[in-house]
């Protein structure tokens, strides 16, 4: 299960610098029972080795703070098992310009909820505060901290809400992105969560042993 | 006449061939080709492309959405159904989401033609659906409405359905939105900026104009 959650880390670490949501300081994690194996935040995602992924336990807090965040968010949801911490370009923007960013397009009602909360900063207690039950938040004037009970599905985030904050700004631009309606959101959020992306999870969840 | 077993490969590789292209992220966005008059194969609900098998396509009834398999078919069969019900000349389905064409449906506009090509493949301006949630008979109405006399349209808050002769085509009807719907929100940003030129930093700053007015 080792080395198959260590391919799995360097395969994410491939695809999200192939399309250029990361910067230098972003690591990927995957939970390994009472421990997490952590990319090296020092080294850009892109060039990411098997030996920049190390086994960090939950009993130490780890000095750099991004690995730091990413232990404080495993023992505060027992649900996830992925973390990505990235800086997907429109996400950037919207850290920049926006305080509060809603869904204009299904998908990220889906996966991520009727809205993204900014958190202030990237402190851990703040971000699991902001982060809630759901699979994101964004850092005002930051960047993006995604979860998910599989690589796959932190990764799928990641995405769909650069995908969204894109959606808005251009949507804007275009004279307007019009917000999906409150309780249609929320009700799509559930139907994804307990019932669409099940199985599917269910599946990935068991061949990586998470 | 293709044959069942190779429309459920021909799915299985325009499944690879749309998440490849980025025409769609994880398991979202379906596809279909018709079997016969009655039958369509589609792909499966909520699996992801690169999992699936040719085994794990879904044969389904257009006229009742009737299927013989323990694997549910995509939750929107009915608007694949209702296409081929309505459109003789259709054989390929395929609902994405791709990026630009997502932007100007989060905007709910309809997609002006901005080619010769956009009109000789998608018919004229591609419509606006509008707003339903997704598998509900709603929103298939409205697709099969915007549809009207054209192979594409847009949902408005959700994505692209194109329909074409072939899946080859629908995937060239699915390029040249996208093509088309990134040339329409460059047209805006240089409208904005009063430019002739922009890179992509320029949509940030048109956005910046906006909010900050």
């Amino acid at each position: 299960m080792t080395d198959k959650k260590i391919k799995e880390l360097l395969f994410y670490c491939k695809e999200l610098n192939k399309e250029n949501l990361v910067a230098l300081g972003d690591c990927l994690s995957i939970r390994d029972g009472d421990g997490m194996y952590v990319t090296n935040p020092d080294k850009e995602i892109g060039e990411v080795t098997e030996s920049d992924i190390s086994r960090l336990g939950f009993a130490q807090v780890p000095a750099n703070r991004m690995p730091a965040l990413h232990r404080q968010l495993y023992l505060a949801r027992p649900d996830v098992n992925a973390i990505i911490t990235n800086h997907a370009p429109y996400c950037v923007a919207a850290a920049k310009h926006l305080n509060s960013m809603v869904a204009v397009l299904d998908d990220m009602a889906q996966i991520i909820g009727p809205s993204i909360k900014f958190a202030p900063s990237y402190e851990p207690k703040t971000i699991v505060k902001f982060i809630g039950k759901s699979n994101a938040c964004i850092v005002k004037n930051g960047g993006v901290v995604a979860v998910g009970r599989t690589p796959d599905e932190a990764y799928t985030g990641s995405m769909v809400l650069e995908k969204g904050a894109k959606a808005y700004i251009e949507g804007t631009i275009l004279g307007g992105a019009v917000k999906i309606p409150f309780l249609e959101a929320l009700l799509m959020r559930v139907i994804y969560k307990n019932k669409y992306s099940k199985a599917d999870q269910k599946a990935k969840q068991e061949e990586l042993g998470i | 006449m293709m044959t069942e077993k190779e429309i459920r490969q021909a799915l299985k590789d325009a499944g690879i061939r749309l998440l490849e292209k980025g025409l769609t992220q994880g398991t979202w966005g379906n596809l279909s080709i018709r079997l016969d008059e009655r039958h369509m194969v589609v792909t499966p609900s909520g699996l992801d492309y690169t999992r699936l098998t040719p085994d794990d396509m879904v044969v389904v009834d257009i006229e009742t959405l009737e299927y013989n398999s323990h694997i549910k078919p995509t939750s929107e069969k009915k608007i694949h159904a209702a296409i081929y019900r309505e459109r003789k000349d259709i054989n390929a389905v395929i609902h994405s989401h791709p990026l630009n064409s997502s932007s100007v449906a989060a905007a709910r506009k309809s997609l002006p033609v901005m080619s010769e090509e956009m009109r000789r493949l998608v018919g004229g301006e591609a419509r606006l659906a509008r707003y339903g949630l997704p598998s509900t008979d709603s929103l298939t109405k409205s697709t099969i409405k915007a549809l009207e006399g054209r192979n594409a349209c847009l949902q408005a808050n959700h994505g692209l359905v194109v329909c074409a002769g072939s899946m080859d085509e629908a995937f060239e009807v699915c390029r040249v939105m996208e093509e088309s719907a990134r040339l329409y929100i460059e047209s805006e940003v240089k409208k904005i900026l009063k430019k002739d030129d922009i890179v992509a930093e320029d949509i940030i700053e048109a956005f910046c104009n906006i909010i900050n007015k």
